[in-house]
């Protein structure tokens, strides 16, 4: 899949994953390729701006802890972020249905 | 750069293409990354692969550094703010430092050239001690009483000796000041460069000892304008040096004790680096 696609929608694709569970920016990143099925496959360096610049929009909030005696920050979704996360998800939704219905009939 | 210790070199590059940037986001993109390249090593390493070979699948998923550190912003408003503060203070500072050099040096002159107060004595020249009875103190006020009358006729000259003194005093004035100045821009480089929140120990006792002398610099200033300025009914003379003695042996004092209870309760003080040393890493400071 072209990385632009993805780049375009990496915000909402990093809300999905947290919105189910906090996560570190690893897990995230192999969340996001598992549920892609291997299609996404953005530089995983790509994921962290994401992180941060969702995080000082507010959507989400993240703090740091030692597992398994290595530090991680983790990542999880904040109230305004699980709302922008389903706004956005229903004009994505609403979105791709146009798009499908009109390539549906070429 | 992919081989044994690739994730090292990695880490340099990137710290390399991130500088610039906020110290606090730097510190966390490198722990972020390292992290990240750790794990997907190892997760290549659980799956077979040889050390190097992992090391060098990690890197080449997480992409180019500096295309990575590209995608962070390079200067925040603190951070410009700090950086032209930092600028504007050591070059004033250098500026007000070198002023304070040639009153020094005017100091000097007359210390060791103009020491003696000349006077005329008809077509003999005779010499008095500048410190004396007959001297520039005293000879503009009652020279009749305290001086030969030959004194009087050099008044010009010593009101010229005593202007030069005056101006002297002022630029060594300025060059404490310009030390101040200097002392906290390097200051603020500091903490652009390390995010360090105090000075080094080394540098405390310094601290201390500058702003003490600063203190009796001033004190003795009010004191000697006072003696020469006041007795003219110019007495604000007395109350500027008092009022700046008090002020910086007061800030003297001040950051002593605070820095004293910051040692106690373990809360980083003006004058401390973090004493819990719990939230470093590597000499830097973590959030």
């Amino acid at each position: 899949m072209k990385n632009e696609l993805i780049r375009g929608h990496l915000d909402l694709l990093v809300l999905s994953v947290l919105s189910e569970a906090p996560g570190h920016g690893y897990a995230v990143i192999e969340a996001l390729r598992a549920r892609s099925g291997g299609e996404f496959s953005l530089p995983e360096g790509t994921v962290y701006p994401a992180l941060h610049r969702l995080e000082a929009g507010r959507l989400l909030q993240s703090r740091e802890s030692i597992v398994d005696g290595r530090r991680r920050r983790t990542y999880s979704i904040t109230e305004d972020g699980r709302r922008v996360f389903i706004e956005r998800t229903t004009e994505w939704r609403r979105f791709a249905g146009s798009i499908e219905a009109v390539l549906g009939g070429a | 750069m992919n081989g044994p210790q690739a994730i090292d070199e990695y880490l340099d590059e990137l710290l390399f293409h991130l500088r610039g940037r906020e110290p606090s986001l730097v510190r966390r993109v490198m722990r972020e990354t390292e992290d990240h390249l750790r794990d997907c090593a190892a997760a290549h390493s659980s799956e077979g692969a040889s050390p190097k070979v992992s090391e060098s699948k990690a890197i080449a998923a997480f992409g180019p550094a500096k295309e990575f550190a590209g995608t962070f912003p390079p200067w925040s408003r603190p951070m410009l703010t700090k950086v032209v503060a930092r600028q504007v203070l050591l070059a004033m500072g250098v500026l007000m430092i070198t002023v304070g050099l040639s009153g020094v040096m005017l100091l000097g002159l007359r210390q060791w050239v103009d020491a003696p107060f000349v006077v005329r004595e008809g077509s003999a020249v005779i010499q008095l001690p500048a410190t004396g009875p007959c001297g520039y103190l005293e000879t503009d006020r009652r020279p009749e009483t305290w001086c030969p009358r030959e004194a009087f006729e050099n008044l010009e000259a010593e009101a010229m000796r005593r202007q030069v003194l005056f101006e002297a005093r002022w630029q060594l004035a300025t060059g404490f000041v310009g030390l101040v100045f200097v002392a906290t821009g390097l200051r603020i480089k500091r903490s652009l460069d390390f995010r360090q929140r105090g000075l080094p120990p080394a540098w405390r006792a310094a601290a201390l000892a500058s702003l003490g002398l600063f203190g009796a610099f001033f004190l003795y200033m009010g004191w000697s304008w006072g003696q020469t300025q006041g007795k003219q009914g110019e007495g604000w003379f007395y109350a500027w040096g008092i009022a700046a003695a008090l002020t910086f042996l007061a800030s003297t004092a001040w950051l002593a004790v605070t820095s004293g209870k910051a040692h106690a309760s373990g809360v980083a003080g003006p004058f401390d680096d973090d004493p819990s040393g719990s939230s470093r890493a590597g000499g830097l400071a973590v959030e």
